[in-house]
Formats: structure tokens, sequence, C-alpha cells
């Protein structure tokens, strides 16, 4: 004798422990979740480190396309113990809408600060040849230091023709 | 001040420092709503993280710490190194294998599901730590309760496979950066010559005689 199952959708109750089944996946789901964060909650915590940045932007001279910006900051490491800085740049946008992805060069590329020591962070950004001229605004940030950063502005100017011999 | 005409900038930023003047400064403090980084806060945190591995399952350790890469990493692409490392790896191969991997064996959602953990500051921390001066005097006091992430932790967030590689490779360069920081007061040259000690007598034994 042969005893065959239900078609899936058969029954008066298969829709009901259809949805039973999807409400208890994602309350299983739910509660996973819920659990996981509080479980977050009472992990030890890392401290860590906040940039604070003065009022001051850094702001380039006019420079025309196809020559470098070198621009600095410093760093002051005001914890009580020693602290990595990576520094990096945000992409640059000008008004227009033009987006400028600068490959700066960071001089050095990280720094180990020790307790009260500042460091001088260098930068050279090469402007392309074929970028219009504008302001071009973006951020310097240093990695890992939750939000924050110093405004930029790297302002391109036209290229001074070349006066004839 | 005026406007740069040629430049739109306004007196709001008309900041850029003279030749010669100081270049801007930016300070590194604690966060306002904890104890600070001192060796005794850095070390309870270190030895509270070790203890909490005995209380955890490896699936949650190991999927907060792909969470917390990804975090890095997804805060990384922000930048324009960042973006153009992201836009590579997403039009490549890596990117579309990755993506299957991630779906396919469920780690995105597992990695989405938990808080992040904040790998560079525990990085940094424990950086911090080989480097404190006052590592004994921290070792001999009474043992002081680690702070607990409390609600200002991360909330967990979409872990992407290309945000997890780029967080892993933020995360090496810094392992990098800081271990030879770590050595270079005490690095020999990398070109040295250490000639035998004349003065030491020979080693006289069974097979040497």
């Amino acid at each position: 004798m042969r005893v065959a199952n239900d078609e899936p959708g058969d029954g008066p109750f298969a829709e009901l422990v259809l949805m039973q089944a999807e409400f208890q996946a994602r309350l299983l789901e739910e509660t996973t979740r819920y659990l996981r964060r509080l479980q977050g909650v009472f992990e030890p915590r890392a401290p860590g480190t906040v940039l604070r940045a003065g009022s001051e932007a850094l702001v380039s001279p006019p420079v025309p396309a196809g020559e470098t910006v070198e621009l600095s900051v410093e760093v002051e490491n005001r914890q009580r113990a020693h602290t990595m800085v990576t520094p990096s740049i945000t992409p640059l946008v000008e008004p227009s809408g033009t987006t400028f992805f600068p490959a700066a060069e960071f001089s050095p590329p990280s720094r180990l600060l020790a307790p009260d020591e500042i460091a001088l962070l260098a930068f050279r950004v090469p402007l392309p040849a074929e970028l219009t001229p504008g302001t071009y605004r973006g951020m310097l940030v240093l990695q890992g230091f939750r939000e924050g950063g110093v405004p930029l502005a790297v302002q391109v100017c036209p290229s001074q023709p070349t006066p004839a011999p | 001040m005026t406007t740069d005409p040629r430049s739109g900038v306004g007196p709001a930023e008309a900041s850029t420092p003279a030749p010669g003047q100081a270049p801007p400064r930016l300070l590194l403090v604690d966060e306002p709503d904890g104890s600070g980084r001192t060796t005794a806060t850095m070390l309870a945190s270190l030895a509270a993280r070790l203890a909490a591995l005995h209380t955890i399952s490896g699936a949650d350790a190991i999927g907060a710490l792909t969470a917390g890469y990804a975090a890095l990493g997804r805060e990384f692409a922000r930048t324009a190194d960042g973006r153009r490392l992201f836009e590579a790896i997403t039009r490549g191969r890596a990117g579309g294998n990755g993506e299957q991997l991630w779906d396919t064996l469920l780690i995105g959602k597992w990695a989405s599901s938990l808080p992040p953990t904040p790998v560079l500051d525990q990085l940094r921390n424990d950086l911090a730590l080989l480097l404190a001066p006052d590592l004994d005097a921290a070792f001999e006091l009474p043992p002081i309760p680690a702070e607990i992430a409390g609600v200002s932790r991360t909330d967990p967030e979409p872990a992407t496979p290309v945000h997890y590689l780029l967080g892993m490779w933020v995360f090496a360069c810094e392992v990098i950066a800081g271990i030879e920081a770590l050595a270079a007061a005490t690095m020999p040259p990398r070109s040295q010559v250490v000639r035998a000690d004349s003065a030491q007598p020979d080693v006289r034994g069974p097979l040497l005689p």
C-alpha cells in the first residue's frame, strides 16, 4: 500500500502551516540578532582616540593643473599612550560636480606618536593636466579615528600661457 | 579678507598659513565618554578581551572580527585611495567570486548580524602596551574591570566581501607600519658585519680536543 504526501498547497491548513513556519524562522532570526546585539553591549570596550581639529581649513594656494600641491599639518598626541597616525584624503569635489580622486603622497605614510609628541605630516597632491580650474573640496582624515577630519580645499587656477620668445 | 576671484574660496576658509607660519594642528585626544587610553585601561581591555573568548562561541568571535574588518574597509572606502581599491576589486573576478561565496555560504548574513569589533583600536592599544614605560606598575595594581562597550557600541551593518578585503588591507598595512615603528629605535643596520671575537678561547671538549 502506498501513502502519498499531499501536494504542496493542498489542504485547508497548508497555508497556515507555511505562515507559521515563516513566522518561526523570522522570530528565530530576530531573537538571535537581538541576543548578539545584547552580547555586544557587554563586550569589553577598547579605549579609542578622537581627532579634534581646529577651525582652520587646509587651503592650498592656487596652483595650475599639471603641477603639484604641497601641504602639511601638525598632529599632536595629547593622550597618555602611543598611537599610530595614518592620514588619507577623501575624493575632492568641485561645485560643478567634477570629482577628483587625488593620488596623494604622504610623508611619512604612517607615524607612531609618543605621548605629547608633535609630528609634521606633509603631503603632495599631483594635479592632473586635464583638471579644470576651480576649488576642489574634501577632507583630510586620519584612519580609524571615528568621524572628523580637516576640511581641505585645493585651488586649481588656469595655466599661465607660455610667453612667446 | 576678500574672496579669491579665481578660486571662489571665501573668507571662512581663508585661513591658509602664510609662508613660514605653522601649519594647522590636529589634536589626538581621549574619547570624552571614557576613561581614556592609559596603560591600566588598555591592559584591562586586553585582559577582558582574552577572558571573553572563554564565554562566547568561536562563530561569534570570528563573526565580530569579520564585521570589524568590513567596518574598517567601509570607512577606508570613503577615501580616494580606498575608493580606487574598492572599484578595482569590484570590477575584477575577485569581486564577483567574493559575492558568490559570501551569499552562498551565508557569510554576509552571519557577519552582518554581529556588532563589529574595533580591530584598529585594539591593534593600536596592543602596540601602545608594548611601548608602555609603566607596564610593570600596571601589573602590580589591583585588577581594573574593563569598561563595557555599552550602548555606544556600533550597531551591526551590512558586511560585504569587498569591504572586508579593504579592511584586511588597511589592517595589514597598519600592522606592518606599527611593528616597523616598534623596532625602529633599536633596529640594527640591514648590512652589517659581525666579526668573530678573537679574545674568546676555543671550546674544548670531546669533539674538539
